[in-house]
C-alpha cells in the first residue's frame, strides 16, 4: 500500500483515491511495481501533466486542445519522456523562438 | 610576413570560416542551457552548427545533446532517482553517491556484506561496522 501511494505521489502528486485501490494493488501484484509505474507513467493523467510543464518550460505557454489531444494518442503516449522534450525543442516554434 | 604571424593569419580564417551564423549559434545556446544548464563550448558549437547547417536535421542536433551523460543527469526527474535508489547497479554509484547507499541498506535491498564491498567508506561502510 505505502509503495502505490509513494508511486502516485511521485508520478502523479496525488494519493490513489479509494476507488483506484484494489484495481491498482492488484495490478501491482500481478504485474510488479516496475512495470506498474511504467503503466502510469504512460497513462493519459501523467502524459497530461507532463505536457503542460514542457510546454511551459520549452515555449512559454499552455498547449492547445489539438497539441494536447494529438500527445495523448493511444500510439504517442508510448513516446519516452525524452523524445516528446527531443520534439519540442526541435520543432519550429522552438526555433523561431530562440534564434532570433 | 614573419612564420608566426603567418600561421596567426591562418588560425584566423580557420575561425572566421567557421563561423556559425547568429540564429544558429542562439539555438544552440538554447538547447545547451535547456539540457546541460550551460552555454555550448565552442567545439560543441561546431559540431552542432556543421549538422544544422548540412541537413537543416534539428532532431538530430538536438537528439545528441539530450543523449549526453551531462543531459540525461540532468534532466532525469526526482522520481527517477527515487526508483533508482531502490535498485541501483554497483557501477551505478558514481551517479546515485551515499544516499542511495543509505536507502539501499534501509530497504534491506543488499546484504551488508555486499554494500561493504563496493562502498568502504562513508555511511555504508559505518553501518556495517555497527550491524
Amino acid at each position: 500500500m505505502n509503495l502505490l501511494q509513494s508511486i502516485h505521489i511521485d508520478l502523479l502528486g496525488r494519493l490513489a483515491e479509494a476507488g483506484e485501490l484494489s484495481r491498482a494493488m492488484k495490478q501491482i501484484r500481478v504485474m510488479g511495481p516496475a512495470r506498474y509505474a511504467l503503466e502510469v507513467l504512460r497513462s493519459v493523467a501523467f502524459r497530461r501533466d507532463y505536457i503542460v510543464r514542457l510546454h511551459h518550460e520549452l515555449l512559454e505557454r499552455t498547449p492547445v486542445e489539438s497539441e494536447m489531444a494529438s500527445w495523448l494518442k493511444r500510439e504517442n503516449l508510448g513516446l519516452d519522456l525524452l523524445a516528446v522534450r527531443a520534439h519540442l525543442l526541435a520543432g519550429d516554434e522552438y526555433f523561431n523562438r530562440m534564434s532570433r | 610576413m614573419n612564420p608566426s604571424a603567418n600561421t596567426a593569419n591562418k588560425l584566423s580564417a580557420t575561425h572566421e570560416s567557421r563561423r556559425v551564423p547568429e540564429n544558429l549559434a542562439k539555438f544552440i545556446n538554447a538547447v545547451c542551457h535547456c539540457a546541460l544548464g550551460r552555454s555550448a563550448i565552442v567545439e560543441e558549437m561546431w559540431e552542432l552548427a556543421d549538422v544544422l547547417g548540412r541537413s537543416a536535421d534539428r532532431r538530430s542536433a538536438v537528439q545528441s545533446v539530450l543523449m549526453m551523460e551531462e543531459a540525461l543527469v540532468r534532466l532525469a526527474e526526482p522520481w527517477f532517482w527515487k526508483l533508482m535508489s531502490r535498485n541501483f547497479e554497483p557501477r551505478e554509484m558514481g551517479i546515485c553517491g551515499e544516499r542511495a547507499v543509505r536507502d539501499a541498506v534501509r530497504c534491506g535491498h543488499f546484504a551488508s556484506d555486499r554494500i561493504g564491498s563496493i562502498h568502504r567508506t562513508g555511511d555504508a561502510a559505518r553501518h556495517r561496522r555497527r550491524r
